[in-house]
């Protein structure tokens, strides 16, 4: 079945997909829907939003924004289909630009962003539909290979891979896992948009703050020796656990006594 | 073509003005010619730090609104030929020049020197953005303190993000002794959590505080710790390949007359 509101990372930040068919009132409702409860991680984010084909009518765009002001984001650009751009451009009142510098892959630091206040409209001519089918899934993963230094948020829908470390300061916000292959003092949210099954691995997991889906947990106070081995954060039975990590771990097989042994 | 060079940090009073003045002197000794760049507008240091505030005519507000010509604005240093300084306005602010004039200025500036170094005001707001618009080269300045290295953290991504990819750090203010008790971060620990090349390290050394009211730069005095680190710094930025100071205090009165009687010390 077809979502009417699809979230989508990539290399320039969030995009959100609106389904070109449906009514657009439904539609609003959604997002509105999706944006409560993905609460407040995404305070701040700059969105684009893609409309598809849609032809957008006066006052639907301001009441787009509206959705995204309420919740602290910002609506960076408009995407459309090759029917759908001369509407919006044309609510704009003619002003069809053309994409600004790509940001720097996959981090929203938000020290250069332009704080330009016109909300460029992009038309692209791909095979549309195919195009985003493409990039939706929630399996994908995004390959950081550097150190994700502090002030640096990295944001993706799907699952995160992080060569290097993250430092303190830094966040890393996932709808599905995170997985860094280093030290990991920064914050951690896995399972962004509520799942469960999400899971932090880290090579050394001493983040400041750890969140799966709707769990919040953080290190314990004062100095304490961290074990010199991987580890994997998950949710079980309602609380965050963190256990040594064991190849092979299969997260099906959960609650069949193992884990740590 | 000379190189620019900025000495930055991100959090205040870790250095960054007494680094500046120590290696551009250092390398002003060894005969080349450098010139120091004040970014910090509205906040003045270097000058005093070099001795050479009343020496100011022109600065370099000045020269990038065309009051004056570049050549005017430069101090020439009172003990070494090649040793410029282009000082900071004082009654300005950040905002007085953009990320593109100070561009311009650094191109200008490497036609004729060797070495352009550029002391960038504390903080991540324009004085940053301008003092690394024209960088080739970023020296990372920070202190064994947790605050220090998380705004270095932060800097280091900052200069990352603006396509800076030869950054260097230089740990300054060690205090060996704290260290050796466990009260301080050590070298290994800041290194591993910056994960960049090391330029040096420097021992916290009173007589610093006396050099900088002086206007004298601790190169100069050959007594001097952090003197001596400076000049390593400086050979490791001309390429030389330096051995890191042993930070460890002089040997105390037992291990002098142990090695003396032949055993060893380690």
């Amino acid at each position: 079945m077809r979502e009417l509101v699809r979230f989508k990372g990539n290399r320039d930040g969030l995009t959100v997909i609106l389904d070109p068919e449906a009514d657009f009132q439904d539609v609003l409702e959604e997002l509105e829907k999706k944006l409560e409860a993905a609460g407040n991680f995404l305070e701040g984010a700059a969105v684009s939003v893609d409309l598809g084909s849609r032809d957008l009518q006066p006052g639907q765009l301001s009441a787009l924004e509206k959705a995204f002001l309420s919740k602290n984001m910002r609506l960076r650009r408009v995407m459309a289909g090759p029917s759908g751009a001369r509407g919006v451009a044309s609510l704009l009142e003619g002003s069809v630009s053309v994409p600004e510098k790509a940001p720097s892959p996959g981090v929203g630091d938000g020290f250069w962003e332009d704080t330009d206040k016109d909300i460029p409209v992009i038309q692209y001519r791909l095979p549309a539909h195919r195009h985003r089918e493409d990039l939706i899934s929630q399996e994908q993963t995004i390959l950081i290979q550097r150190t994700v230094r502090s002030g640096q948020r990295i944001f993706y829908p799907g699952n995160v891979v992080v060569l290097g470390d993250v430092n303190p300061g830094a966040e890393i916000i996932a709808g599905g896992n995170i997985i860094v292959m280093g030290t990991f003092r920064g914050l951690a949210h896995a399972g962004a948009f509520g799942d469960e099954n999400a899971v932090v691995a880290a090579i050394r997991l001493e983040p400041s703050q750890l969140r799966i889906a709707g769990y919040i947990t953080r290190a314990p106070e004062g100095d304490f020796s961290s074990s010199q081995q991987p580890e994997i954060a998950r949710v079980q039975d309602g609380i965050v656990i963190i256990e040594k990590y064991q190849p092979g771990f299969d997260r099906y097989s959960r609650g069949q006594g193992k884990g740590g042994s | 073509m000379g190189e620019v060079l900025v000495i930055t940090s991100g959090k205040g009073g870790v250095g960054k003005t007494t680094t500046t003045a120590n290696i551009g002197t250092c390398l002003a000794m060894m005969g080349h010619r450098v010139v120091l760049v004040d970014a910090d507008i509205g906040l003045r240091n270097l000058d005093v730090v070099m001795g050479l505030e009343n020496r100011i005519v022109y600065d370099l507000v000045d020269v990038a609104h065309g009051r004056c010509r570049l050549r005017q604005a430069l101090v020439r240093d009172r003990r070494f030929e090649g040793l410029f300084l282009l000082p900071a306005a004082q009654t300005k602010d950040k905002t007085a020049v953009t990320p593109e004039q100070m561009r311009e200025l650094c191109q200008e500036l490497k036609k004729n020197n060797d070495y352009v170094l550029v002391d960038c005001p504390a903080g991540i707001e324009q004085g940053f953005r301008n003092a690394i618009a024209g960088a080739d080269r970023a020296i990372v300045v920070t202190t064994p303190e947790v605050a220090s290295v998380r705004d270095a953290d932060r800097i280091i991504g900052l200069l990352e993000a603006s396509e800076l990819r030869d950054i260097s750090l230089v740990i300054n203010r060690i205090r060996p002794k704290m260290v050796k008790k466990g009260d301080m971060l050590d070298v290994e620990d800041v290194i591993e959590h910056l994960a960049i090349e090391l330029l040096g390290i420097v021992p916290e050394d009173e007589l610093i505080i006396i050099s900088t009211n002086k206007g004298e730069p601790a190169v100069l005095n050959s007594h001097s710790k952090a003197g001596e680190a400076y000049r390593n710094i400086s050979k490791r930025i001309l390429g030389e390949d330096v051995p890191f100071m042993n930070l460890d205090e002089s040997p105390g009165f037992m291990s002098r007359m142990k090695r003396l009687l032949g055993f060893r010390t380690g």
